[in-house]
């Protein structure tokens, strides 16, 4: 490991907003009550916040916010990558603030999309876009079909199987039942995977995602604001970003993603290799996804994630910790889950996990899909 | 002014359907195909693109069979698959036929959509 000092940017605060089912807010609001609690992590006020990145919240997202917050920022960013959008703010903010043109940086979301009624389908896509023209008419229902087709492939190519699947589902849920805030708590049996419902083969409802209200707030800060944090802040030593398409057709090869560049970008920063991850947050937003991140970060060879997740190296007790806080498929997944599995990831950092707390964990890799297995970003995290 | 069914780019693909004939973007510069079509080639820029006419012959990439109703009326099950064509590009498309797993040889076949031009399907041919 290189040495961490050359490093000046951290996440010095985080919170979730109310989760589950929320009825007596709204996401200004939810956001509004996240943002006070992981400020005072940070001890920091609402004055101090200089920066502001949000993705998905109203039209324009980031002057919603800064007005409904009363902060006036020097410094922007409503990057929309989908579910990974916020890791990806993260990453901007580290440049952002080792430029000297913000110091503190609230990274925020929420969503009351269950209560609501309402989740992404193509729907919104215009006739006359190259979606509506090329996508729309294959009746792909998205995003569970894109995601489909990438599971089918993988099975094809690698042998992969449904238990396999299964044991992802299964894992995030033995994490979910150790952490109270999760949505799903009971049992799930390899049978009850296979009597789940087929939605567009090979995924169950089993491998999906759950559908909940959500959101957080991330605090980035430099070294200065750090050091007076009230709660231990976290080192962000490794953040990387790519994408490679949008359409699914334009996918050059439907088992590796741009996870790969993103991962290799932010272990090169960090100057780890896969060994050094102690606890690890992939999104899980099918049971695929774990999966393709296993394999683009390198934590197993290609074609071998099945494999390695069945072996219960993902469980609570396995050799590499994952999804434990019972990730997207059993804790709560707000349409875009990135903000969360970063806040889970630095508070394993600190030791704060009760029951679901990877021992004496130091490093921490957060790795966020976005959009059709279109964009990811990753951040590896380091206990300062 | 002309009314387009897609894009004005895109056009020359939705006219060649209406007759039946799969057609895509092919600059001899990048000697490769581009499906959708685009103002030039993607990536490289390269913008001495003739339109050729595609065997409609493939291999289906990966397939799923939709089995829950998401899309409003449109019934289940079908199967939506990507396909390679001969010539190198891929299209997502469906598949009409009662099977259709990884691997399958496929050809085009056109569903008609009223007065929008017809859209390229394909059919397991063994």
């Amino acid at each position: 490991m290189t040495d961490l000092s050359k490093h000046k940017a951290f996440i010095a605060g985080v919170a979730e907003t109310p989760l589950g089912e929320v009825y007596d807010h709204t996401e200004q609001s939810m956001i509004a009550l996240a943002a006070r609690e992981a400020l005072a992590e940070a001890g920091l006020t609402l004055a101090d916040v200089d920066g502001l990145a949000c993705a998905h919240i109203g039209m324009m997202r980031v002057l919603e916010m800064a007005e409904y917050l009363g902060v006036q920022p020097r410094w922007m960013d409503g990057t929309e990558l989908g579910g990974t959008s916020f890791l990806s703010h993260v990453t901007h903010a580290i440049a952002a603030i080792e430029a000297g043109m913000a110091s503190v940086v609230l990274v925020a979301y929420a969503s009351r999309q269950r209560t609501k009624g309402v989740w992404i389908s193509d729907a919104g896509m215009e006739a006359n876009s190259t979606w509506g023209q090329f996508s729309t008419p294959a009746r792909l229902p998205a995003p569970i079909g894109q995601f489909a087709l990438a599971a089918a492939r993988h099975m094809y190519q690698y042998g992969t199987t449904e238990a396999q699947f299964a044991e992802v589902a299964m894992t995030a849920r033995a994490w979910a039942k150790l952490n109270p805030k999760a949505w799903a708590q009971s049992d799930m049996t390899l049978a009850d995977y296979h009597a789940s419902p087929m939605i567009s083969t090979p995924i169950r409802q089993a491998d999906c995602c759950l559908r909940t209200d959500g959101g957080g707030v991330l605090i980035v800060t430099g070294e200065a604001h750090a050091k007076n944090a009230a709660k231990r802040p976290v080192r962000i030593i490794g953040a990387g970003e790519a994408a490679s398409h949008f359409n699914i057709s334009e996918m050059p090869d439907l088992t590796v993603t741009p996870g790969a560049d993103s991962g290799r970008r932010a272990f090169e920063m960090a100057g780890i290799t896969p060994a050094d991850v102690d606890v690890f947050q992939p999104y899980d937003a099918f049971t695929i996804t774990p999966l393709l991140a296993l394999e683009d970060l390198g934590f197993c060879d290609r074609g071998a994630a099945g494999e390695f997740v069945a072996a219960g190296h993902m469980r609570p007790g396995g050799k590499l910790p994952s999804m434990t806080s019972g990730g997207g498929l059993s804790y709560c997944h707000p349409g875009q889950f990135g903000i969360l599995l970063t806040i889970e990831a630095v508070r394993q950092l600190r030791g704060e996990c009760g029951a679901r707390q990877v021992p004496d964990a130091s490093i921490a890799v957060g790795h966020g899909f976005g959009g059709f297995l279109s964009a990811n970003s990753t951040l590896v995290l380091a206990r300062d | 002014m002309t009314k387009y069914f897609g894009d004005p780019i895109t056009e020359p693909f939705w006219d060649a359907a209406r007759q039946h004939r799969l057609v895509a973007q092919y600059s001899p510069t990048d000697d490769a195909y581009q499906l959708y079509p685009r103002l030039y080639m993607a990536g490289t820029g390269s913008d001495d693109i003739e339109w050729r006419e595609l065997s409609g012959k493939g291999t289906v990439y990966s397939v799923t069979q939709v089995c829950r109703a998401m899309l409003g009326s449109v019934k289940v099950p079908y199967f939506s698959a990507l396909v390679d064509l001969d010539e190198g590009p891929r299209l997502l498309s469906r598949v009409v036929s009662a099977n259709c797993t990884i691997g399958d040889r496929v050809e085009v076949q056109w569903e008609a959509r009223g007065d929008d031009p017809p859209f390229p399907v394909f059919r397991v041919v063994s």
